[in-house]
């Protein structure tokens, strides 16, 4: 009888339908180098895209076409089509961003990290940055297993603030993210399909949620990781006659706005 | 006598059907086209390229109809397919995975990009510089100075006399290269593929 128990448990984990050990310090580390290798071998992106944004500041639902390329740690272009026309072009280096939207010819411009607040988007270029490379919501340093949910892991934000994720799969890929605050949840994320793609691990789609200000979701059609961004990757929009809305690059230090 | 007034007569009616001495092949062929042109369709591959993002690594691809004076219809196929009809100056963008129809100005939609399909070379001359750059290439610049685009390059094909590439350069650092297949003219292309109908329960939003 222990024999045939022992034979069935032998032949149970052959086909995989027995789990090996999961969560907790053995999760964290597994993470830990996970997000590592991601790190080491992935420092740019450049992808053709599905935009699906539904944001009650910016009319409701809309579904494009868009074009991105990123770069570590802080860098994207993300620009969105309607066919033949160009419909946004969204900028950020890290320290600024611009949003041009060529039909009305109109630009913003204002430190990187609060474009949401500043001009209604459910989520910021940089949140798009660190979620596209695994480390979402700015995610850094060792985190933390988390008491109770197996598949999940934490980190603490120097603000104050806690990233969770949800991680799973055979090489392990990070499935949502959520971001918390004052013990509250204020926005999520979640990868959706991960394929291999061109040899790398990528979700088909990546879903922000976030809360009041909407929803935006990217649907990866096309993804390269050959190629560099060119310099003037992330300049500023060419927005000639452009009605501007400054947002706040006085707040930036002396000499950073362009 | 009679022979010499033939040959007067003759030499008058080339001089009078002749083009303009300006006027080179590349402008009489576009030209003869469009005279003749009562509806047009070619399938077409669509290509971005831009110093920021390089070429694009999925060519978009669609189907043009035309049909004269200035009914238009791009069909792009792919991951979000989209119909942009154009009536005159009023333009539709059907995107049925979102449900929706954008009505706007033709101007906005994009589609005076593709100015060639006019009546004439004169009437394009409306509203672009032409100029001639080679027996089959023309590039015509925009008269008015705050329009999105910065020039548009045609090259033809010998048989049809329409362009086989267009490359639409835009004001900001891109540019967009349409190759058609093969141009299938005055084939009878009904009024009603025109028709600004589209999928019941679609949302429609004017911009």
């Amino acid at each position: 009888m222990i024999v045939r128990a022992l034979f069935l448990c032998l032949c149970l984990t052959g086909l995989g339908f027995v789990r090996p050990a999961f969560g907790g310090t053995d999760l964290v580390s597994r993470v830990e180098t996970a997000v590592e290798a991601r790190r080491a071998a992935l420092r740019h992106v450049s992808a053709e895209v599905v935009v699906r944004l539904d944001a009650p500041a910016w009319s409701g639902t809309g579904t494009c076409e868009g074009r991105l390329v990123a770069e570590r740690p802080g860098s994207l272009r993300l620009r969105g089509y309607a066919a033949v026309s160009t419909v946004f072009d969204a900028v950020t280096d890290g320290t600024r961003f611009w949003v041009h939207v060529p039909g009305p010819n109109l630009l913003w411009v204002g430190p990187a990290g609060r474009e949401a607040e500043l001009v209604g988007l459910p989520v910021d270029p940089g949140t798009i940055v660190g979620a596209l490379f695994g480390e979402p919501y700015g995610a850094t340093g060792t985190p933390r297993a988390i008491l109770g949910k197996p598949d999940w892991v934490a980190w603490d934000q120097a603000d104050g603030a806690e990233v969770r994720t949800r991680w799973s799969g055979s090489p392990l890929r990070i499935q949502e993210a959520e971001l918390w605050s004052d013990g509250a949840r204020v926005a999520k994320l979640a990868y959706h399909d991960w394929r291999k793609r061109r040899g790398t691990w990528w979700p088909t789609t990546i879903a922000f949620d976030g809360g009041s200000t909407g929803t935006f979701a990217l649907e990866f059609t096309d993804v390269r990781f050959d190629r560099a961004p060119a310099t003037g990757a992330f300049a500023p929009p060419e927005a000639a006659d452009a009605h501007v809305f400054d947002l706040g690059l006085a707040d930036l230090p002396a000499g950073d706005a362009r | 006598m009679k022979r010499l007034l033939a040959y007067i007569g003759l030499a008058v009616a080339f001089a009078v059907a002749a083009p303009p001495a300006s006027a080179g092949p590349a402008r009489e062929k576009l030209d003869r086209a469009l005279k003749g042109l009562k509806d047009a369709r070619s399938s077409f591959t669509q290509v971005r390229n831009s110093p920021a993002f390089g070429a694009s690594l999925t060519p978009a691809k669609g189907t043009l109809s035309f049909r004269a004076p200035r009914l238009l219809k791009l069909e792009f196929a792919g991951a979000s397919p989209t119909t942009v009809l154009v009536r005159g100056d009023t333009a539709w963008i059907e995107q049925p995975k979102a449900g929706q129809v954008i009505r706007t100005s033709a101007l906005t939609s994009g589609a005076p990009p593709l100015p060639f399909l006019e009546e004439s070379v004169a009437v394009i001359e409306k509203a672009y510089v032409v100029k001639e750059t080679g027996p089959s290439a023309l590039v015509l610049e925009p008269r008015a100075a705050d329009g999105p685009i910065r020039t548009v390059e045609l090259v033809l094909e010998s048989a049809s006399g329409l362009p086989k590439t267009v490359v639409v350069q835009q004001k900001g650092d891109e540019s967009i290269t349409f190759t058609f297949a093969r141009w299938t003219v005055n084939a009878g292309i009904p009024a009603k593929t025109f028709a600004p109908v589209f999928a019941p329960g679609a949302k429609l939003v004017e911009l």
